[in-house]
C-alpha cells in the first residue's frame, strides 16, 4: 500500500480538491505541486484514480432546495401556531431572491449575535413577506409586531420619551424589551421611507432596502445593518461611533452625512461622503485590518469580487438626489440607471440586446414623475425604444 | 471557506441553544449532499425529498430532546438513510432489502474524461465497469461516504454496517485495484496505437 496514497486520501483538502474543486483549492495544489515536483507524478496519478470513482451526482435543483425548506417552515409555523407560539426567524439560503420577495412569516424577532458576520448572512437569508393588506413599507418591531406604514413615502420617528411616531400621525409606545432585540424597517420596491433613530440620526431608505436597528442604542457603539441603499445624517456623538454594516464592509462615523448603496444584487458597494468623516473596513477585518478614511465628496467603491476598494472624487450631492426624488447621472451605464428605476417603480425592464446595457447616458430624472415620463426621458437620452409588454414589464429595443 | 468538524460542532451547539440561524446554515450546507446520497439508495426523487424535509423538521422540533450532540453530519446521514429505508419498506418497493444496513447503492459514474478517441473511451469504461462490478453495493456506499462527506471510518462503518478497520481496508483495496486494472488498460491502449 503506497504511503503516498494514504497521506493524501486522509487529507480532506486533497479529496475536496479532487471531488469538489474550487479556485482556492486549485491554487493551493498548484502551488504545492510547484514546490514539490518530486510528488507530482504520484499526486496526479492518485487523482486520476480517484476521479474514476466520482459520481455523476443527481442533485437538487435550486427551486427544489428552496421548496423543501419552505415546507419545513410551513410545518414549523403550523406547529408553533398550534402551541400558541410566535413563529420566529427562519432564514434560508442566500440565493432565495431576497431583493424581490419580502415575506413576513408570523411576527419576526431578530436577535443580535456576538458573531457579527453571521448576523448579516442570517439577515440576508431571510424571506420576508409583506402582509397582504398593505402595499407600503413594513416596520417589524422588536416585540414582533408587523406595522404597515401604508404610504409610499413614510416616516418613522423614535423619540426620547420612548415612543415611536409613524407617518407624523400615529404613536406607538415602545416597551422596555430585551435590549438585544432589533427592529426592522422593510422598504419594498416602489417605496421610500425616512426614519429617525433614537439618537436623532436620520436615515432615508430607498426602494428595495431594509434596515435593522435597535430601539435604543445601549452599548459602546451605535450599530445598524443595511441591505440596499440609504442616506444617513448621523447625529454627533464622539463617545459612541455610529457603524453601518453591510454584506461585506462596515462604515464607521462620528457624526456626518453619507450615502451607502449596498444592494445584494450589485457587485459593488458604493459609499459617498457628503460631509464629515467616515472610516471603512471589511467586516472580518479585525484590529489590524485595513481601514480607509474618507473625506467629503469622495466615493469609495468596494468590489465584492476582488474585495478591493477604490477611492474617487465625486460631487456627493449627485448621489443623494434620490432623497429628494431626483436622479442625476453623467456617463453612467444604462443598465445601472434602469436598475434604480426598476426598484423605484417596482417594474421589470429587460434588454432585447445585451449591448444596450452598456450604453452610456447622461441626464437628470425627476422620480416624482410618472413612470411613463421617466421611461420616455430615458428613451431620449439612450436613443432606444422602451416598449411596454404588460402592466409591469418593459423591454428595451432599438 | 468550508467548515471543518469543530466548526460544525459549534454550529450544532448554537442551534441547540436556540439559534435558528444555525439551523439554516446546516440546511444550506447539507441538503444537497444528503440528496445526492439518498438518490443512490432509491431513485424515487420525491421520496428522498420528503425524507430530507422530515429530517430537518424533526431536527428543529426535537432539538431540545437530543441529549447527545453527536457529530452533526453523522446524525444527518444515518437518520436520512434509516428514514429512506423505512419508507421504502413501507412502500414495498425493494423486496431485496434483507438487512437494514445493506441497501442497493446505485453507482452511476462520471465519464468525465473527454477523450478524442472513442475507442479508448470505451475501453476505459469497460475496465471501470469490471472493477465496479466487483465492488458490492455496501462498499460502493462506503466509498461515496468516504469521498463525499467528512465522516470518519468509524462513522461510515456504523452507517454501512462494517467495522472501521474494514472500511479503511476496503477503501485502500479499491484504490489498489484501480491502479492495477488501469495498468492493464493502458497496455491495451498502447497496443491499439501500434496496430494503427
Amino acid at each position: 500500500m503506497a504511503f503516498y496514497d494514504q497521506k493524501y486520501i486522509e487529507n480532506p483538502m486533497f479529496t475536496d480538491w479532487v471531488f469538489r474543486p474550487n479556485p482556492l483549492l486549485d491554487r493551493h495544489w498548484e502551488k504545492y505541486l510547484l514546490n514539490h515536483p518530486e510528488e507530482e507524478a504520484q499526486i496526479l496519478e492518485l487523482k486520476s484514480r480517484l476521479l474514476e470513482l466520482k459520481y455523476a451526482d443527481e442533485t437538487l435543483l435550486p427551486e427544489e432546495k428552496i421548496e423543501i425548506a419552505e415546507h419545513v417552515i410551513d410545518r414549523i409555523e403550523y406547529e408553533d401556531e398550534n402551541q400558541k407560539r410566535r413563529t420566529i426567524v427562519l432564514s434560508l439560503m442566500k440565493y432565495a431572491a431576497v431583493a424581490v420577495i419580502f415575506a413576513v412569516i408570523g411576527g419576526l424577532v431578530v436577535y443580535l449575535k456576538s458573531d457579527n458576520e453571521s448576523v448579516y448572512k442570517q439577515m440576508a437569508g431571510q424571506i420576508v413577506q409583506i402582509p397582504s393588506e398593505g402595499k407600503g413599507p413594513v416596520l417589524i418591531t422588536a416585540s414582533g409586531e408587523n406595522l404597515n406604514l401604508k404610504k409610499t413615502s413614510s416616516s418613522v420617528d423614535y423619540t426620547k420619551t420612548g415612543t415611536v411616531v409613524l407617518n407624523n400621525d400615529s404613536v406607538l409606545k415602545t416597551f422596555a424589551e430585551d435590549s438585544k432585540a432589533m427592529n426592522q424597517l422593510i422598504i419594498p420596491y416602489g417605496n421610500q421611507s425616512k426614519l429617525m433613530l433614537a439618537d436623532n440620526t436620520v436615515v432615508w431608505l430607498n426602494a428595495g432596502s431594509r434596515l435593522v436597528y435597535p430601539t435604543a442604542f445601549t452599548g459602546k457603539t451605535r450599530e445598524v445593518l443595511l441591505f440596499g441603499e440609504a442616506y444617513f445624517e448621523v447625529a454627533k456623538n464622539a463617545e459612541k461611533p455610529f457603524i453601518v454594516k453591510t454584506s461585506d464592509i462596515q462604515i464607521k462615523v462620528l457624526g456626518t452625512h453619507f450615502n451607502v448603496s449596498a444592494y445584494a444584487e450589485d457587485k459593488v458597494i458604493q459609499t459617498v461622503l457628503q460631509e464629515g468623516s467616515v472610516e471603512l473596513s471589511k467586516n472580518d477585518a479585525g484590529i489590524f485590518g485595513e481601514r480607509i478614511i474618507m473625506k467629503p465628496n469622495q466615493m469609495a467603491s468596494f468590489s465584492k469580487t476582488t474585495s478591493e476598494t477604490a477611492l474617487s472624487n465625486v460631487d456627493a450631492s449627485y448621489y443623494i438626489l434620490w432623497t429628494k426624488g431626483l436622479l442625476s447621472f453623467d456617463e453612467v451605464d444604462f443598465d445601472r440607471i434602469l436598475k434604480k428605476v426598476e426598484r423605484f417603480y417596482n417594474i421589470s425592464v429587460d434588454f432585447s440586446e445585451p449591448t444596450f446595457r452598456a450604453i452610456r447616458i447622461s441626464g437628470k430624472l425627476d422620480l416624482k414623475g410618472t413612470r411613463e415620463e421617466v421611461l420616455e426621458y430615458l428613451e431620449k437620452v439612450s436613443s432606444t425604444k422602451i416598449k411596454k409588454l404588460n402592466e409591469n414589464q418593459y423591454i428595451v429595443n432599438k | 471557506m468550508a467548515k471543518d468538524r469543530n466548526q460544525w460542532i459549534e454550529v450544532w451547539k448554537r442551534f441547540r441553544l436556540g439559534d435558528r440561524f444555525a439551523f439554516s446554515e446546516i440546511y444550506e450546507e447539507f441538503a444537497d449532499v444528503l440528496f445526492a446520497y439518498g438518490i443512490k439508495i432509491t431513485s424515487d426523487r420525491e421520496l428522498v425529498k420528503d425524507c430530507i424535509q422530515d429530517l430537518f423538521f424533526n431536527i428543529y422540533r426535537y432539538n431540545i430532546k437530543l441529549q447527545q450532540p453527536e457529530y452533526l453530519e453523522f446524525y444527518l446521514f444515518r437518520s436520512l438513510k434509516n428514514d429512506i429505508v423505512r419508507k421504502i419498506k413501507n412502500k414495498n418497493q425493494q423486496s431485496s432489502l434483507t438487512d437494514e444496513n445493506v441497501v442497493l447503492f446505485d453507482l452511476k459514474f462520471l465519464a468525465e474524461h473527454d477523450s478524442h478517441d472513442p475507442e479508448s473511451e470505451e475501453l476505459r469504461i469497460e475496465a471501470l465497469r469490471k472493477i465496479l462490478q466487483t465492488i458490492s453495493p455496501q462498499k460502493r456506499e462506503m466509498l461515496f461516504l468516504k469521498f463525499s462527506t467528512g465522516l470518519n471510518y468509524a462513522e461510515i462503518g456504523e452507517i454501512v454496517g462494517m467495522k472501521a478497520d474494514a472500511v479503511k481496508k476496503q477503501v485502500y483495496r479499491t484504490l489498489d485495484d484501480l491502479r492495477d486494472r488501469f495498468g492493464e488498460k493502458l497496455l491495451s491502449l498502447f497496443t491499439i496505437f501500434i496496430r494503427r
